[in-house]
């Protein structure tokens, strides 16, 4: 028969498609079958018949052969229990790490947003040139101008906006402070939600009158009516007034959150959404400027055309503006990017920072491999001599890392679930649906992947190292161990690789733990244990009269409880989120048109009660009474800028708002600078403040400083509550806590990054310790010829050090560039600390040094130890 | 040490009435394990002769591709059910070619091959009396 027509030749080419073993073994016969079958068959039949069994039979004999090779990895790895237990931990950690941070990025960043088309969503903000707003809020147009651009625009499907408040829950015989978002009627169809029971709040709803209806958040739908079926139709009662609920959106809704609403919730999640409602005056109200508007373009429409219409639309409508409110330029942002385009920064940050702990992780495991690697030669040896090509021998070994890495893949996973934990547990509140973090699908599948390219990462090299042994170095090897040792230049340059890496992740965590610790020692200007409770009054107090007379009566009533030394009122507290600007004047200055300064009202203890040094004049005091001459107590930073080279004391100040002057402050103190109300890292701005029984505000922070602060704040509230049952004390935090609130931040960054630099620290000096001992072991022969000869114990340790120490020298050296080099991307992230900080960059290599001497004098005084009679025994 | 052997045999007797008992039945052979065994049961063949003899066996029914047949053949080996004849143990036949391999049924492979037949007579005896399966004859 002839055995070769071209139908057989094609043949050939499929059985490739079968491992190479089997087709080495079977191949001719298998062509045989063939030929035979298309010699007495129909032709079309065979080829089908025949493809088919390729198919079906060809993955079949991998799988026989993976199943082979995986009994057989299992066999080895249990033979060896401390190298794979060390692999197993090691890759477990990288991989753990790795999916842990990726789990963040999943729902931080990756997940869809709870929005229809999310991306057609866009911000419109009308900055206001003459009000600086402190802590980088923005404003939105005008009421008329949001009403006049959702009747006549082009761009937009629709327009919504909001206005974020705390609103007081009436529970049983006591109240809750809730986080509440006020909305125009399209808010809902805007962001294209839809609640999962009930309806949204619509345009009819959106009317004076009409308003008394509320949407609720899936939570407050369990804790205030136990997940009722029937809650639609209930009614709560918010700030004195009555809604229905309508509506209850689904869990994970909490739009806007606390730093996307204006108005200054102190509550970050909302919990209930309510019609905004404006009456006819305040939307015809030129002056009456909006939080924010959000819009969803028309499909087709791109952000530039939006922007363009907006600003023309705007330029008109500028000259109907008062005054102070002109000038500002409209700009259309992208939702998306406000939501998450600052999280983005630091999700890539950790996603690098743990990758390298990942590349570090696998260079350790393939250094473990290689040193395991010298004691397999004789095998690969014999599997070669008995016929394993190379293709064969190389297969295996990848699927004994990849199955070492898939383990290590596993417990990673389990690591990773307790690692997610702590992540969201550590929530510093300003990451958007952090929350949300779980190890799902998406997540696993991640993994997953990572385990597979890890494996045949560090499996590589080893694989293709190892399967070129043949018979006749397995001859050679026989007889001779290699007296002096080979030097193994790819060990070493592993080792470096790792030390490189983990020096630049060092310099960053460096970078941000001093930049930490700088932002914990800043000087707030006030004492961290007092304790600060808010009230905000409601329309019950509608004049100065009825503020005035409320807030007397607490700081009575505050005077009478035990433990209390201070107690003093101020409307805007530092680090509270909350803020005041006025429009003013200062005699004998060089005043700008429309010029802003910060401000509140505070009584004379406040200062006391807060420990702020008077630094020139007095305090309010009694005679500061509502019919005196009005006074005001400046801050140095205001002095320095204002008063430069006069005495401030006795200085006037007009406040005005546009419509004529009032009468003149007179300054009569001035005190040591604080910390602003937006931010703990900005420097101080000027600020003023005023009596506040001369300027009283519905809004106050009641300030305590005693023995007995927590327990009195209780009461307060108590009484309070029995005096009013509106009224409620809220937000009650230490000056401590609110500060460690506005560190969160940068600390949940900090210990991220730090804690992936420790974990690649210890991971390159294991790494440098194994690979010292294997040198050890592997030049014992050597060591044993030089002690024989007559070389010291000193001597001995000398040559280990020195071969340990080039090598982490090497190592610091390119890592500190490549540091260098990286750390300039963090310059947006480090506070008080240049990116090239001597310090950082002096310590993380001096402290690398140290312990690597400490990793190679262990090696080094085993080598001391060596026996050269044995040794020399042993060859 | 009568009583120690009396008790070995007592141990010996319980864990074979074990073994026997709750021994895992052999799995049923799949139809091409069958056939190629059954082609084997004949004489020893190489793998083209063992193809041909099942497609004429069943009548063109079951026609053995290439993948199927030495797949099988690579784990009937690995079981013990067949063997490849080598050196001498190849059959002396005209036009012999070199690279042909033979294979012959082992003993065990024979004794598989009975059950599986006694096991398949068993089901068809069953449906015959059910009036499944025709009458023989």
């Amino acid at each position: 028969m002839d055995l070769l027509p071209s139908a057989v030749k094609f043949y050939r080419l499929l059985l490739l498609a079968y491992p190479a073993e089997f087709r080495n073994e079977y191949g001719g016969q298998m062509e045989d079958v063939f030929a035979g079958r298309l010699a007495s068959e129909p032709r079309l039949r065979v080829w089908l018949d025949t493809i088919a069994d390729v198919f079906y039979t060809a993955p079949r004999e991998h799988l026989s052969v993976l199943w082979g090779d995986l009994r057989y990895s299992a066999k080895l790895l249990a033979q060896a229990p401390s190298f794979t237990l060390v692999a197993l931990l090691t890759t477990a950690l990288g991989i753990g790490a790795t999916t842990a941070v990726f789990s963040v990025m999943n729902a931080v960043l990756l997940k869809s947003l709870p929005y229809s088309e999310p991306e057609r969503l866009v911000y419109i903000w009308v900055p206001i040139p003459a009000l600086k707003l402190p802590g980088g809020l923005q404003f939105g147009p005008t009421a008329p101008e949001f009403y006049d651009l959702e009747k006549s625009n082009r761009s937009f499907e629709r327009l919504a906006t909001f206005n974020g408040e705390s609103y007081k829950l009436a529970q049983g015989d006591g109240m809750r402070v809730i986080g509440g978002v006020a909305v125009t009627g399209d808010f809902f169809a805007t962001l294209g939600t839809k609640p999962e029971l009930g309806r949204a709040i619509e345009r009819d709803d959106d009317e004076p009158g009409h308003d008394n209806v509320a949407v609720i958040g899936h939570t407050l739908w369990l804790t205030q009516f136990g997940g009722a079926p029937d809650v639609l139709g209930k009614s709560i009662r918010l700030n004195r007034k009555t809604y229905r609920v309508i509506g209850v959106m689904p869990p994970g809704f909490a739009y806007p959150h606390y730093f996307e609403a204006s108005g200054g919730a102190d509550t970050h999640t909302p919990e209930v959404w309510m019609p905004y409602a404006m009456n006819v005056k305040d939307r015809a109200d030129r002056s009456n400027i909006t939080g924010a508007v959000i819009a969803r373009l028309r499909s087709g429409v791109s952000l530039k055309q939006a922007q363009t219409e907006v600003n023309a639309f705007l330029a008109h409508e500028d000259k109907l503006r008062p005054e102070f409110l002109r000038g500002g330029h409209a700009s259309v942002a992208s939702f998306l990017e406000t939501a998450i385009g600052e999280v983005r920064k630091l999700a890539w940050l950790l996603m690098g920072a743990v990758l390298f702990v990942l590349l570090i992780a696998c260079s350790n495991v393939a250094n473990l491999l290689l040193a395991r690697a010298a004691t397999r030669v004789n095998e690969m040896g014999v599997r070669s001599a008995l016929g394993a090509d190379r293709s064969r021998l190389i297969r295996q070994i990848l699927t004994e890392s990849v199955s070492l890495s898939f383990c290590g893949g596993l417990l990673g996973v389990l690591f990773a679930f307790a690692a997610v934990r702590i992540l969201v547990l550590l929530n510093p509140g300003t990451i958007p649906r952090l929350e949300e973090t779980s190890v799902n699908g998406a997540v696993l599948a991640f993994a997953l992947a990572v385990s597979l390219i890890s494996g045949i990462l560090f499996g590589l090299y080893p694989a293709f190292s190892l399967s070129r042994t043949s018979l006749t170095d397995l001859l050679k090897r026989t007889g001779n161990k290699g007296i002096a040792g080979s030097a193994n230049h790819t060990r070493h340059a592993l080792v470096v690789i790792e030390i490189c890496l983990s020096v630049v992740l060092l310099a960053a965590a460096g970078l941000l733990i001093r930049s930490f610790l700088k932002l914990q020692n800043v000087n707030t200007g006030f004492a961290q244990s007092t304790l600060a409770g808010r009230m905000q009054l409601d329309g019950n107090y509608n004049n100065d009269a009825s503020i005035r007379d409320f807030y007397r009566w607490l700081i009575e009533k505050t005077r009478t409880l035990p433990g209390i030394q201070q107690a003093g009122l101020i409307s805007i507290l530092p680090l509270s989120n909350t803020g005041s600007i006025s429009l003013f004047d200062v005699e004998g200055y060089a005043n700008k048109e429309d010029q802003t300064i910060e401000n509140a009202s505070a009584t004379g203890d406040y200062f006391r009660a807060m420990n702020i040094k008077l630094l020139k004049g007095r305090l309010f005091d009694n005679s500061d009474a509502p019919n005196h001459p009005t006074v005001l107590i400046i801050s140095e930073a205001c002095a320095k800028k204002y008063f430069k080279g006069r005495n401030p004391l006795g200085g006037r100040v007009y406040f005005s708002r546009g419509t004529g002057p009032q009468p003149y402050s007179t300054v009569i103190g001035v005190v040591a600078d604080v910390s602003t109300s937006f931010s703990l890292e900005a420097a101080p701005n000027p600020f003023m403040y005023r009596s506040f029984w001369q300027s009283p505000q519905p809004q106050a922070f009641l300030a305590l400083q005693g023995t007995q602060t927590t327990r009195a704040m209780r009461t307060l509230g108590k009484i309070v509550h029995e005096r009013d049952s509106g009224l409620a004390v809220t937000d009650v935090h230490s000056m401590s806590e609110r500060k460690s609130e506005f560190e969160a931040g940068r600390r949940y960054q900090t210990v991220l990054l730090s804690s992936f630099a420790a974990a690649a620290f210890i991971l390159a000096l294991v790494g440098l310790y194994g690979l010292m001992s294997y040198s050890v072991r592997q030049r014992s022969a050597e060591i044993g010829v030089r002690m024989a000869l007559g070389a010291t114990r000193a001597q001995i340790l000398g040559m280990v050090m020195k071969q340990g120490l080039s090598l982490t020298s090497t190592g610091l050296a390119i890592g500190l560039l490549g540091a260098a080099g990286v750390t300039r991307f963090l310059s947006s992230m480090v506070y008080e600390v240049g990116v090239l900080d001597p310090a950082t960059f002096v310590a993380v290599p001096a402290a690398f040094l140290a312990v690597a001497t400490a990793a190679c004098c262990i090696p080094g005084s085993q080598a001391t130890r060596t026996d050269p009679v044995q040794t020399l025994r042993e060859q | 040490m009568e009583g120690f052997y009396s008790i070995v045999s007592v141990f010996y007797i319980v864990a074979r009435y074990i073994e026997v008992r709750y021994s895992w039945p052999m799995p049923p052979l799949s139809e091409q394990v069958f056939h190629i065994l059954v082609a084997l049961a004949d004489r020893d063949r190489h793998g083209y002769s063992i193809m041909q003899d099942v497609a004429e066996r069943t009548n063109g029914k079951i026609r053995l591709s290439p993948g199927t047949l030495y797949g099988s053949t690579k784990r009937m080996l690995e079981q013990g059910l067949i063997e490849e004849l080598t050196g001498l143990k190849r059959p002396d036949v005209a036009d012999d070619d070199d690279r042909r391999r033979y294979y012959r049924l082992t003993p065990y492979g024979r004794k598989v091959v009975r059950a599986e037949a006694a096991r398949l007579a068993e089901m068809v005896d069953q449906a015959r009396a059910y009036g499944l399966a025709p009458k023989r004859g």
